[in-house]
């Protein structure tokens, strides 16, 4: 396996902490979006995301390098994220302890924005309540696998090593959620035809 | 909609996503060429997906990589705590599994082979001898019977017992 992540993974395996370390920095943005485009609560994505490090030192003895390092990586963030969806568990905890934290954490958020034109900024903002409107109608499976496609660009067959079913089975997950997010965005958002 | 385009546009998102066989892609684009409707279709599912893109991406929130730290260092706690314990654990099992499995049995080894040593004394096959005196006592007891009937009147018969007597215990 030329993966590099993967021999890193077998260093940290092997007791080399900086391997981890560099896993850690290198993936934590990605993954911390992909959970917060899953649940779409920036403090409940950072729990999630934050837990799949946690889970990937916990059970680095038992991973093989049979797939690209991230496969795995991403298979244990779809099982949080699905997990999270079920339970809501850290959503709940968060809602318990930190009533009132919101405003601070959606300022900041706003800020990496500030340089865009008002006006610009506006649309953008109109066609993201939309897509996330359209993401949140989606069940689990399909949004993963959504989320694959559209943010990662990934092909079928590897969104199906992630998500653990063929690669015929991605194609129409996809094809019905790409076709809803249609139907959603078209009903939702005034756009000029291309 | 006629049915070539029922089939061609249940491709129009494998198409966008670059997923189609040269053949399949070949056979859409010939369509694509000459239907209008399709074309649409493939232009608006083109639209959403460019508005999807739209979703920003966000960065970890400033206390993100502090917190995560303080996350690690209680699970390597944990982690450590639970192996000393495994520990502790293997060596106990380890002195069940090995030595105290060990002399256990072996004393258990010792007892019978002790206990066999008794019985074996205690039992061994009578010789014909012993064999012969046992039919006699057992014939002396069938004689007694008699003896408590008819003692006083066959004195003689009594004597006989009595010479028996000696002989199977002599
Ligand atoms: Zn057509």
């Amino acid at each position: 396996m030329d993966d590099p992540h993967v021999q890193l993974m077998l260093r940290f395996q092997r007791g080399d902490e900086s391997a981890y370390k560099e896993l850690y920095e290198t993936y934590k943005i990605p993954i911390l979006n992909f959970s917060y485009r899953f649940c779409q609560d920036r403090r409940v994505a950072e729990e999630l995301s934050q837990e799949v490090f946690l889970r990937v030192y916990k059970t680095a003895s038992t991973y093989r390098p049979d797939a690209k390092f991230s496969t795995w990586l991403y298979r244990i963030a779809t099982n949080i994220c699905l997990n999270e969806m079920r339970t809501g568990k850290y959503r709940y905890e968060l809602e318990q302890h930190h009533a009132g934290g919101e405003e601070a954490l959606s300022t900041e958020n706003k800020n990496s924005e500030f340089h865009r034109n008002v006006h610009e900024r506006i649309i953008a903002d109109e066609a993201e309540q939309s897509v996330r409107k359209a993401m949140a109608s989606l069940p689990g499976k399909q949004r993963a696998a959504l989320l694959f496609s559209v943010y990662e660009e990934l092909s079928y067959r590897e969104i199906g090593q992630r998500l653990g079913c063929s690669e015929g089975a991605v194609k129409s997950i996809i094809h019905r959620a790409k076709i809803g997010i249609r139907d959603i965005l078209k009903r939702g958002i005034p756009r000029d035809n291309e | 909609m006629n049915k070539k385009c029922t089939t061609i546009r249940k491709n129009l998102v494998a198409y966008l996503d670059r997923q189609l066989s040269e053949r399949k892609k070949q056979a859409l684009q010939e369509h694509l060429d000459c239907c209008k409707e399709c074309r649409a279709e493939l232009n608006e599912l083109r639209a959403s997906q460019a508005t999807m893109l739209l979703w920003q991406d966000i960065t970890p929130s400033e206390h993100y990589d502090r917190i995560f730290e303080q996350k690690l260092a209680m699970l390597k706690q944990d982690l450590a705590a639970a192996k000393e314990k495994s520990h502790l654990l293997t060596i106990v099992r380890h002195c069940f599994n090995t030595r105290f499995a060990l002399a256990t049995s072996a004393v258990l080894a010792v007892c019978i082979v002790m206990l066999s040593i008794v019985a074996f004394k205690q039992y061994r096959k009578p010789s014909q001898h012993e064999l012969g005196i046992s039919r006699d006592i057992e014939l002396y007891r069938n004689m007694e019977v008699i003896q408590y009937s008819e003692a006083l009147e066959h004195f003689d018969m009594i004597q006989v017992l009595d010479v028996l007597g000696q002989e199977t215990t002599g």
